[in-house]
């Protein structure tokens, strides 16, 4: 599945400073849908290049991250149950430093 | 000066220029009774709501209540506090990051709609207020390479060029100006200021000290009347902590208050209200252009309890 994720407010220096990632992001075994805990899962293994606290906890992000699924908020999309589709834009940004 | 009344309509009131957008109703909506308040927005009750704001399941916002509700705070501490008054210049610290492009954006509507009603009305008896904009140059206590400093610069030029009409005048001060002398003696200086203090936490709060002092001369020195910051509920939350921590108690009521008249130019804070998650969020959805010159996560006292801060944030909707 090909998405775009883009990483803000510091989460990029996690990704050797990349913003944007154009993705494909293989479904798991057996499974008809992607969810972001999948997705998640994924970007953790191929995508953060250090420090991994800094990004996640546990399956989740780490308190502080916000993230929008197609500029929503994915709270109201169900967390990390939320299904992607195809060309979806998932935003990660950092809450922890100020501006 | 600026008028505390909530009923007052006269012509140079601010009051009168909060524009609250009649939502279009969505006619799907209407038909089906609404019955779906679980995925409505919570304030006009019409739209799918996008973003999730502080209060969990009761702020949920379509995208334009979102904005509104975020302006409104920003409107609400700047009338109440008499924040900016017509015959005022006020200079935004403009940091390049989320809270502070927030702050310059909506300083910016609030001048831009002064400016609309001023050209409109014959009475031209109140001016409408100035606008600067303050950017402090770090670089000389960090690692960026010189290309990516002046990128940010570009960067910040061309956001606060775009923010016009009315334009601002923009100040890109490098931090080692604080001290009277030019150039490489204040960077020598400001090195030595900064090495004498051996821990993370004292320098970090040092250079907090100096941005501030640096703020006032700039606006001192400029005939500026108002320093405006974009702290937000946040780092209010975090520097509650963090101060206490310290031992800075004796300080800390007046560090926190929306307005803070210790300084000769008196420093405002109208996104007091606002969380800084809220604030994220709207540049996100609104493309407002963030400069980020980032060198990782803060190792003391201070990002330890803007981390423990984000913790209980988040365990309190669990």
């Amino acid at each position: 599945m090909h998405l775009t994720l883009e990483f803000g407010g510091g989460l990029e220096l996690l990704c050797k400073s990349v913003k944007f990632h154009n993705v494909n992001v293989d479904l798991p075994k057996g499974a008809d849908k992607l969810s972001m805990r999948d997705l998640l899962a994924w970007v953790r293994t191929n995508l953060i290049k250090e420090r991994p606290e800094m990004f996640m906890k546990g399956e989740s992000v780490r308190p502080g991250v916000l993230v929008l699924v197609n500029d929503c908020d994915w709270e109201l999309s169900g967390q990390l149950d939320t299904t992607l589709e195809e060309k979806d834009v998932v935003v990660f940004i950092s809450t922890l430093h100020g501006g | 000066m600026a008028c505390n009344s909530s009923t007052c309509n006269s012509s140079g009131c601010y009051k009168g220029y909060e524009e609250e957008e009649q939502p279009k109703p969505n006619t799907k909506a209407a038909v089906n009774g609404g019955n779906s308040c679980q995925n409505l927005c919570v304030k006009c009750k019409v739209n799918e709501p996008v973003c999730c704001g502080i209060g969990g399941e009761n702020s949920r916002f379509c995208k334009d209540c979102f904005k509104n509700n975020l302006y409104g705070k920003f409107k609400q501490a700047v009338t109440y506090n008499a924040m900016i008054t017509p015959p005022d210049k006020v200079l935004v610290a403009f940091s390049g990051g989320p809270s502070s492009r927030v702050v310059l954006q909506f300083v910016h509507e609030m001048q831009y709609k002064a400016q609309k009603n001023y050209d409109a009305n014959k009475d031209k008896s109140l001016p409408v207020f100035g606008v600067g904009v303050a950017f402090i140059d770090e670089s000389s206590t960090h690692s960026f390479t010189s290309l990516h400093i002046e990128k940010a610069i570009e960067d910040i030029r061309l956001i606060v060029s775009n923010l016009a009409p009315p334009s601002k005048e923009l100040f890109v001060v490098p931090i080692e100006s604080i001290f009277s002398s030019d150039g490489i003696d204040g960077k020598e200086r400001l090195k030595e200021l900064l090495d004498a203090v051996s821990d993370v936490t004292g320098k970090e709060d040092l250079l907090i000290r100096l941005r501030i002092l640096l703020l006032q001369k700039i606006a001192s020195e400029n005939g500026y009347t108002r320093i405006v910051l974009g702290t937000c509920t946040s780092r209010i939350a975090c520097h509650v902590i963090s101060a206490t921590v310290k031992g800075q108690g004796y300080s800390l009521s007046a560090d926190i208050q929306y307005v803070d008249s210790r300084w000769e130019i008196p420093v405002v804070l109208p996104l007091r209200d606002c969380p800084a998650q809220e604030l994220n969020t709207l540049c996100s959805l609104d493309g407002l252009k963030i400069v980020e010159l980032l060198n990782g996560p803060c190792s003391g006292i201070n990002g330890l309890v803007s981390s423990f801060v984000k913790v209980l944030q988040a365990e309190c909707y669990v």
